[in-house]
């Protein structure tokens, strides 16, 4: 969403500009035999059109230049004075907030960026009560519908919408709440229009608007993908077999259904990936998951009931249930995540069946974003599987640290390491001591959106695992290249 | 803008003497290359007081940077009525963006048609990107609201004797109506455009 500083300072801009030009002080001016009172006859008449037309920023530099011309000027003194007095005594500014309501506006903005939103409401409808002000109206809508009051804020961005100075940020955040509301045409509408400013907020609306494509209260993706695999012979707990490696294609789709934001929701997911050579390790998974999620924005909280039936070389190879539970909260910069999941797995065939039983995975970490686009995070996870033949269970744990990196306004790279020591149960009965392993793991995937529905993604990961079992030590990297489409509809 | 660069090469060395309207210029032009627009528009409109009637096309680009685009739009009728001489493809690219931002979209996509190559290349990229954007909202037909918003904005500056915008508004109002099988409020639309003609005849100045 656009930051809440760019849209108090748009609208600070647009009430008024900055008093930088003092009058009064004769420093710098010419001595008097170099006065050119022509000259600054001249400015001052601009700054007296200028001032009329209500443009105070042109007309204090204006009465300025016109002082340092001639500092006997007393028109433009005056005419200076009471453009940048706190209270100024009589004269008229024509179009201009009176200076008793710049400050009021100053005070408001200022509760408004402490967080105050009920005191700054309070302040800008005091404002209001002189007349309709674009400014005020944007800062107070956003204090509503941070507040949860969307009708509030619709009716007052409504109205600074009618002001140019700040109706693409007033469309923006219009179209912020038409998308909330699940009104996507009007939305789209909203966001072209905020989308021609050639600022922030056109950046901000054109993310927005691509972000919008894909989503919604029904969501269709599918994905389809060539790659390699170095190592695809592992076992349920990720020892390897082999180390024999082949090329595959894969396919997925999905399918995501919602009725608001925040509240039920289903999801079905289908993949198939073909192995080129080794056609015993072609894979089918079949997931089908229903949850609800609550929160808003950056904020939430969700949990999730799902079930995964996996095949293998096109034998049954697993089912699953899984329960899932998750948070996220940010403010500000910061955000903190966790997510804990339980698996209650079967596998169906003989060579991994002592691997049936319950899997547990936690994680938490704290994130913190630097700047618009770039947002980092370091945490720690923990799991376990408690496998019906105990030597095969663990319990394992480690940091990890992901990132995610802007790279301009439609591409972006996604980095993900993690570190995982693992102690197994029991004694391996084959090896005769009780194994206990290390994983190295990275991810990196760089996506760039291709169009507003069409995405190219690049993938690669590398495992490093070693054992107190030197045998069992393998290296595993993988590489592959997809399209990604997401819709959104509803 | 050419004449701009010219003056900006020269500058350097110049210090204030005279205060003549090319001092001025000279001045706003500094002030416009260092972004201080507000600086540079009180230059401009010195230069053009004191004899500089070509000031105005630069009155008029240093408005669009303060990002006042009704107020750049007149100033670029005004432009064109005292200094038609002094125009330029690069005023024409500042006179379109002014359009775009006041959402006068057809009035922009129209100037920068007329551009071609001539402002150079990069600014010719930027035309034909913002001629890309433009395209889809000038070829779908717009809801009733928008057109609703063109009429708004027409009669408020029609009230206000902003006859140019005025025409500029019912312009867009009747190219966006022709957008739509059902023509909405196009006849209005042509009738607004007759009334800030007949305005502009009363007022003695060409339409």
């Amino acid at each position: 969403m656009i930051p809440l500083a760019l849209a108090i300072q748009l609208a600070v801009s647009a009430a008024s500009g900055p008093c930088a030009i003092l009058a009064g002080s004769p420093e710098g001016a010419p001595d008097p035999p170099t006065r050119d009172t022509e000259g600054a006859a001249t400015y001052r008449d601009v700054g007296d059109e200028a001032r009329a037309s209500g443009d105070v920023s042109a007309a204090r530099v204006a009465y300025e230049q016109a002082l340092r011309r001639d500092p006997n000027d007393a028109e433009a003194r005056i005419a200076l004075q009471v453009l940048c007095r706190p209270d100024p005594q009589g004269g008229t500014t024509g179009h201009l907030r009176p200076a008793a309501d710049e400050a009021a506006f100053e005070e408001a903005t200022g509760l408004m960026k402490n967080g105050d939103r009920a005191g700054a409401i309070a302040a800008f409808e005091r404002l209001r009560v002189s007349g309709p002000d674009g400014p005020t109206s944007l800062l107070e809508g956003i204090c509503e519908l941070q507040l949860g009051h969307e009708g509030r804020a619709r009716q007052l961005l409504e109205e600074a919408r009618a002001e140019p100075s700040v109706s693409a940020a007033a469309s923006f955040f219009l179209g912020i709440i038409a998308l909330g509301e699940g009104r996507r045409d009007d939305a789209a509408t909203l966001l072209s229009v905020a989308r021609q400013d050639r600022g922030p907020v056109g950046e901000n609306a054109a993310d927005l608007l691509t972000a919008s494509r894909r989503d919604g209260r029904v969501l269709v993706s599918a994905l389809t993908e060539v790659g390699y695999d170095s190592n695809i012979q592992l076992l349920p707990d990720g020892t390897s077999t082999g180390g024999t490696g082949d090329g595959y294609a894969s396919a997925l789709a999905g399918l995501f259904a919602r009725l608001w934001a925040s509240g039920p929701y289903a999801r079905l997911t289908a993949q198939y990936r073909r192995q080129i050579a080794i056609t015993a390790y072609d894979l089918g998974d079949l997931s089908v998951a229903l949850g609800v999620r609550t929160g808003r924005g950056s904020s939430y909280a969700s949990a999730e009931y799902g079930y995964d039936f996996l095949s293998l070389g096109g034998a049954s190879y697993l089912s699953a249930h899984r329960l899932l539970g998750g948070a996220r909260w940010k403010s500000g910069r910061v955000s903190l995540s966790g997510a804990y999941a339980v698996r209650f797995e079967s596998f169906l065939t003989s060579a991994t069946e002592g691997y049936s039983g319950l899997r547990h995975d936690a994680d938490g970490d704290v994130g913190w974003q630097f700047g618009h686009l770039t947002e980092v995070a370091v945490g720690y996870h923990a799991g376990s599987d408690s496998v019906r033949v105990a030597p095969l269970g663990y319990f394992e744990h480690g940091p990890l640290a992901r990132a995610r990196i802007g790279v301009g306004r439609s591409a972006r790279v996604l980095a993900e390491t993690r570190l995982t020591f693992r102690g197994y149960d029991g004694v391996d009965p084959d090896f005769g001591i009780q194994r206990a392993d290390r994983y190295l793991d990275g991810a990196i995937t760089v996506e760039a959106d291709v169009s507003s529905r069409w995405t190219l993604r690049a993938t690669g990961t590398a495992r490093r695992a070693t054992s107190n079992v030197a045998d069992l030590a393998y290296s595993k990297l993988t590489a592959a290249l997809g399209l990604v489409y997401a819709m959104g509809a509803m | 803008m050419k004449r701009l660069a010219l003056l900006l090469a020269l500058l350097s060395s110049v210090a204030r003497a005279g205060e003549t309207a090319d001092d001025h210029m000279l001045e706003g032009a500094r002030y416009f290359q260092a972004q201080q627009f507000t600086e540079a528009l009180v230059e401009f409109r010195v230069a053009e007081r004191t004899g500089d009637a070509g000031a105005s096309w630069y009155v008029a680009s240093t408005l669009v940077k303060l990002r006042r685009p009704e107020d750049a739009l007149d100033a670029f009728e005004r432009a064109e009525t005292s200094a038609a001489g002094d125009r330029d493809a690069l005023f024409d690219y500042y006179h379109a963006l002014a359009c775009y931002d006041a959402r006068l979209f057809f009035c922009a996509d129209r100037l920068l048609s007329a551009l071609g190559e001539q402002p150079g290349p990069r600014i010719a990229a930027q035309a034909r990107q913002i001629r890309a954007d433009l395209a889809h909202l000038i070829s779908i037909p717009p809801s009733t609201g928008a057109i609703d918003w063109y009429h708004a904005r027409a009669q408020a500056t029609l009230s206000a004797g902003r006859i140019a915008l005025a025409r500029s508004y019912y312009n867009e109002a009747s190219s966006l109506a022709a957008l739509r099988s059902d023509g909405y409020r196009r006849k209005e639309a042509l009738a607004g455009l007759a009334r800030a003609r007949a305005s502009v005849a009363q007022a003695g100045v060409a339409p």
